[in-house]
């Protein structure tokens, strides 16, 4: 299930999370989870030299600006949602469900 | 040349400008950037800058250029707290932080100008017996290594810093404590303008709002920066711009292992002397010292997750706030003053990134985390034998960009490539 998110703007004292099933919330109820990253696929032969992994778990664009994330609403719905935030003004562009526990199977780079 | 223009200090001259002058004089003059350096040091941070000055008095390389896109002191320099310490687990950690203690002892005199180096103590509290028996860890590394440490239990804290709230009632107890006396705070601003002054007065060229906009490379090769005054042709180039490290690495076509985290850092109102130490609550942090002007200084953990905003969370203000009563009650009549953040590059494994590049002739100094200012002296001294040289120096060898993919992690705490967590 994917429930989409109004952007929303940054603010000046607390970061509000739009959480897409209980609205804006404070980021004291969320945990960070990171960049929403892809693993390469251990199944695929071709992708298992150390410079394919060294990029998906060290290497970052460290963007100013929009990057993908995700946070955990510990103190919330407790699940994990994946967000567009920029990192220059904490505006939220969209926030959706993550597939980090739905799906979590299918986590390849494709 | 630009030492002809050599600025001192003293009462007269403090007299003469109270008194008649329409203007402070310039700590620094601002020259108009050649076309052509040995060496360009592009950040002039407190690490940019001490390269800078032992290039040209260490190791006699004069033709160099420190660009700096805002202003002296504008930065991470002026943005941390100011501690100094080398109370660290690891052998690299332990030996550059080690060697910067040392440096700090002696730079001021060295420069002529006061960086008000007060080496007054350090002490780290533990809150459990698995934290004292880390604490016991690393105090042991320490001592085997040459550096003072000593382990205090209730007693010796309370002799030590009898300010601190030692009640078995308290909702979390203080249990004993890291106490490493050499240890203490430098006045940062002073750190970049001392470092810049006799940079410049030993020939160097220290060019403010310069920011660099391109770094062309031909066949692998840094050849020149592309600035907002013209492109600057040069040998070697060190990138020393903290947080600003992947998107001035970028430009190079690399991708770095950071990310850059905000820190926030708080004064009270001034009171008279009443702490005589610099403290730290080591579960979660909040690390609390005195200035000379009699604010406390505050500061805490990283606020969590990336940004550039220089703005904080409200909830990382709390979480010191409250770390810092529990171990300093008096500290609750004070009232807060300012607050401002700096953007820290934290690495993959929460230690620095030293040396060559993938690109020829660009270096790095980059991944400092929180932990930079300290290590300023020791920075500059093995970034300049490193940009001076061929070879590179044994203190900067573990921390090469490489060793995330070799699997050679630095990381003190154990916490992997998380740097929010670090």
């Amino acid at each position: 299930m994917t429930v989409e998110s109004d952007p929303t703007p940054g603010c000046i004292d607390a970061m509000l999370i739009p959480c897409p099933w209980c609205g804006l919330r404070d980021e004291r109820e969320f945990d960070y989870g990171g960049s929403d990253i892809r693993f390469p696929s251990i199944g695929k032969p071709d992708n298992h030299c150390a410079d394919d992994w060294n990029d998906a778990v060290h290497m970052r664009d460290n963007t100013k600006g929009d990057i993908r994330e995700i946070w955990y609403h510990r103190a919330g719905c407790e699940r994990w949602i994946a967000v567009t935030r920029n990192t220059a003004t904490h505006d939220f562009a969209t926030s959706s469900g993550s597939d980090k526990t739905e799906n979590s199977e299918n986590m390849d780079a494709d | 040349m630009a030492s002809a223009r050599k600025l001192n200090y003293s009462g007269l001259s403090l007299l003469r400008n109270v008194l008649g002058s329409k203007s402070w004089p310039n700590i620094i003059p601002s020259p108009e950037p050649r076309s052509n350096y040995d060496i360009v040091i592009i950040g002039g941070g407190a690490h940019g800058l001490a390269t800078a000055y032992y290039l040209a008095t260490r190791f006699g390389e004069t033709n160099v250029a420190v660009l700096e896109a805002g202003w002296l002191g504008g930065g991470n320099t002026a943005r941390n707290t100011a501690i100094v310490r080398s109370d660290y687990l690891l052998d690299e950690s332990f030996a550059l932080k080690n060697l910067a203690l040392g440096l700090w002892d002696s730079l001021g005199s060295e420069l002529g100008f006061n960086l008000m180096y007060s080496p007054r103590g350090y002490v780290d509290l533990a809150h459990s017996d698995s934290e004292l028996e880390d604490f016991t860890l690393r105090a042991n590394a320490m001592c085997l290594r040459g550096a003072d440490a000593e382990i205090l239990d209730r007693d010796g804290l309370r002799r030590r810093v009898p300010q601190l709230d030692l009640s078995q009632s308290a909702r979390f107890p203080i249990i004993g404590g890291l106490l490493q006396e050499r240890g203490g705070i430098v006045r940062h601003d002073a750190v970049a303008w001392g470092l810049a002054k006799s940079a410049v007065d030993a020939g160097i060229h220290v060019v403010q709002h310069c920011p660099v906009t391109g770094l062309d490379i031909k066949t692998g090769q840094i050849t020149a920066v592309q600035t907002n005054q013209g492109a600057i042709q040069c040998n070697k180039v060190l990138i020393s711009v903290a947080a600003d490290t992947s998107g001035m690495a970028k430009l190079a076509g690399l991708s770095m292992p950071i990310e850059s985290i905000n820190v926030q850092a708080f004064v009270t109102e001034p009171v008279k002397p009443a702490l005589d130490v610099v403290v730290n609550y080591n579960a979660g942090l909040c690390y609390v010292s005195q200035t000379d002007k009699g604010e406390f200084v505050l500061g805490g953990a990283s606020d969590g997750y990336p940004s550039f905003a220089r703005r904080g969370s409200f909830n990382a203000i709390e979480d010191v706030v409250i770390r810092a009563v529990q171990i300093l009650p008096y500290l609750s009549s004070l009232r807060l003053l300012r607050h401002w953040s700096g953007t820290a590059d934290i690495s993959m494994d929460g230690n620095a990134i030293l040396g060559a590049t993938p690109v020829k002739n660009l270096y790095v100094n980059c991944g400092w985390g929180y932990a930079g200012f300290k290590a300023t002296p020791a920075v500059g001294w093995v970034m300049a034998e490193l940009l001076a040289g061929s070879a590179t120096p044994d203190l900067i060898a573990p921390f090469s960009l490489d060793r995330f993919k070799n699997g050679n992690l630095i990381d003190d705490s154990g916490i992997g490539p998380y740097p929010w967590l670090h």
